[in-house]
């Protein structure tokens, strides 16, 4: 298993937050003074109890959401900074699994897989095949016509990892990816992230699966209640 | 998979094309209305001024005066024909006034002279008739100004209630096409927010949702002026043929026909352009 946390020395980070804060509104600060870097390549669990703000975090780090202060910068551009063509191009190297899936429902599973590509401008009959090997992979080769109104749970989350990877994106962000499926799938999912790792993709999974956490030697981006703590891996700490 | 958001049929797509199609019948109907009105004021209007009724009044030697005056006429350029309206067709026109009674006869009507002036003009009114009042005691003419005056007062008439007509149909058509498009938007808002999230670039959605208003729009609008063609055809058909000198039968003409299509373009700018709107405001609210 590659190394998370040496890099070489000056690599730019994938994504660096500075004292960053966001709050909803005229409401509380959700997020607060936030500050971390993820090197290229690494690989990283996000825990906390629900309302800690993963999911905030992870909006963050997707720029779904501004910070309402400090910097985020993602693959070296300040995201405050950053024309809309320029998010956009950011975002197509990012792939999102969302916790609730947002999968199309008029679309069949190789269309929904295939989208990120779709958008990043690829031949669509020249990607298939690739798509469909995916598909595969994740355990839905046996029903490509099938569309998300008719998977179970688990099936909808394995087309949301599968379309989250397919375009092969320098930063992997899954919110809850093992949410819904058995422990062999979750452990199967889990090869298919680190595949990616292994390729150069930097992880980061939102996850309260502590048996995963456990058996995987990543490190931990730890929120309490708004706050952050970066933790060695739980094998490491138990050492 | 033809689009990036291949937008789903059914949900929205009906209610679109629906209101498109309301709004096409009722813009092509008040079209067809200003076209046939104008149609027919202008035919009525070109009779009118290609003819000319010069009457000789009742007195001593009427019909030596009558003749005087057809052949000054029939020499003049520009008359196609001078004729005399013949006694038992004036009797006939005065018939439903004055009846058919045998006293009737002996009344002193005065003589009408029908001319017909040739197209393109070349007739001297005014000479002629200054020349033709001083030759023929008792002679008048009557160019039907008054009601070639009339027509055109009626002409403006219907042009501005037909002009009106089309504003409001039309502004409650376009209002209605532009908040049927917005409703579609709404229900697409979540898969415009995902393809945003995944990096699609704002004029490629906005380009997308257009292009699909665009055709539902179009399709819906060509239904309706569809409708309204085959309507006023069969209006047409009922009116018409009518006898030869009745008022020309309430169609379009040919090339009138075209501009019932016009509806069918408006509504699918209209569509896109709204659609392209609401997706780019829709887009800004989005980091």
């Amino acid at each position: 298993m590659p190394s998370t946390e040496s890099q070489p020395a000056g690599t730019s980070p994938v994504v660096e937050f500075e004292h960053v804060g966001l709050r909803y509104g005229a409401g509380p600060e959700v997020l607060r003074d936030i500050s971390f870097r993820l090197e290229p390549g690494s690989f990283h669990f996000m825990t906390g109890a629900s309302g800690a703000g993963k999911s905030s975090l992870l909006s963050l780090l997707y720029l779904a959401l501004r910070p309402t202060r400090g910097r985020v910068s993602v693959f070296g551009q300040d995201v405050a900074r950053a024309g809309r063509e320029d998010l956009a191009a950011l975002r197509r190297r990012i792939g999102v699994v969302f916790q609730d899936f947002r999968l199309f429902d008029h679309l069949d599973i190789v269309d929904n897989a295939a989208l990120p590509l779709r958008i990043a401008g690829a031949d669509p009959q020249a990607s298939r095949r690739d798509v469909v090997e995916l598909l595969e992979w994740v355990g839905l080769g046996g029903m490509l016509d099938a569309r998300p109104p008719v998977l179970s749970g688990g099936q909808k989350q394995r087309l949301a990892i599968a379309r989250a990877v397919v375009a092969r994106p320098r930063l992997l962000l899954a919110d809850e990816p093992t949410g819904n499926v058995d422990d062999q799938m979750a452990l199967r999912l889990l090869y298919l992230f680190e595949a990616l790792h292994r390729m150069g993709t930097t992880v980061v999974i939102a996850t309260h699966n502590t048996r995963l956490v456990e058996r995987f030697a990543y490190p931990e981006l730890q929120l309490d209640a708004g706050s952050l703590a970066r933790l060695p891996s739980r094998k490491a700490r138990l050492l | 998979m033809s689009g990036l958001l291949d937008l789903p049929r059914g949900d929205g797509r009906l209610h679109l094309r629906g209101i498109a199609a309301a709004a096409s019948f009722l813009a092509c109907l008040a079209l067809a209305f200003v076209v046939c009105a104008d149609a027919l004021s202008q035919r009525l209007r070109a009779e009118l001024g290609a003819a000319l009724t010069i009457e000789v009044a009742a007195g001593p030697e009427l019909e030596a005066r009558v003749d005087a005056a057809l052949a000054r006429l029939r020499a003049a350029p520009g008359v196609a024909e001078a004729s005399r309206l013949p006694p038992e067709r004036m009797r006939a026109l005065l018939a439903p006034w004055l009846g058919e009674a045998e006293e009737v006869a002996d009344l002193p009507l005065p003589a009408l002279v029908e001319l017909r002036l040739l197209p393109g003009g070349g007739f001297p009114r005014a000479e002629l008739e200054a020349e033709l009042r001083a030759a023929v005691p008792g002679l008048s003419f009557d160019d039907h100004a008054s009601w070639r005056e009339a027509l055109l007062r009626l002409d403006l008439a219907a042009a501005l209630l037909s002009g009106g007509v089309l504003l409001a149909v039309g502004l409650a058509g376009m209002a209605a096409v532009a908040l049927a498009t917005h409703a579609r938007l709404a229900a697409r808002r979540e898969q415009v927010e995902i393809l945003h999230l995944m990096g699609a670039r704002d004029a490629r959605i906005m380009a997308e949702i257009a292009a699909d208003a665009a055709r539902l729009g179009a399709s819906g609008a060509a239904i309706g002026a569809a409708l309204a063609a085959a309507l006023v055809a069969a209006a047409a058909f009922v009116a018409g043929p009518l006898p030869p000198g009745a008022l020309p039968a309430p169609a379009p003409d040919p090339a009138s026909w075209a501009l019932l299509a016009l509806p069918v373009p408006v509504a699918a700018l209209l569509a896109a352009a709204t659609a392209a709107w609401a997706t780019r405001a829709a887009l800004r609210r989005m980091p």
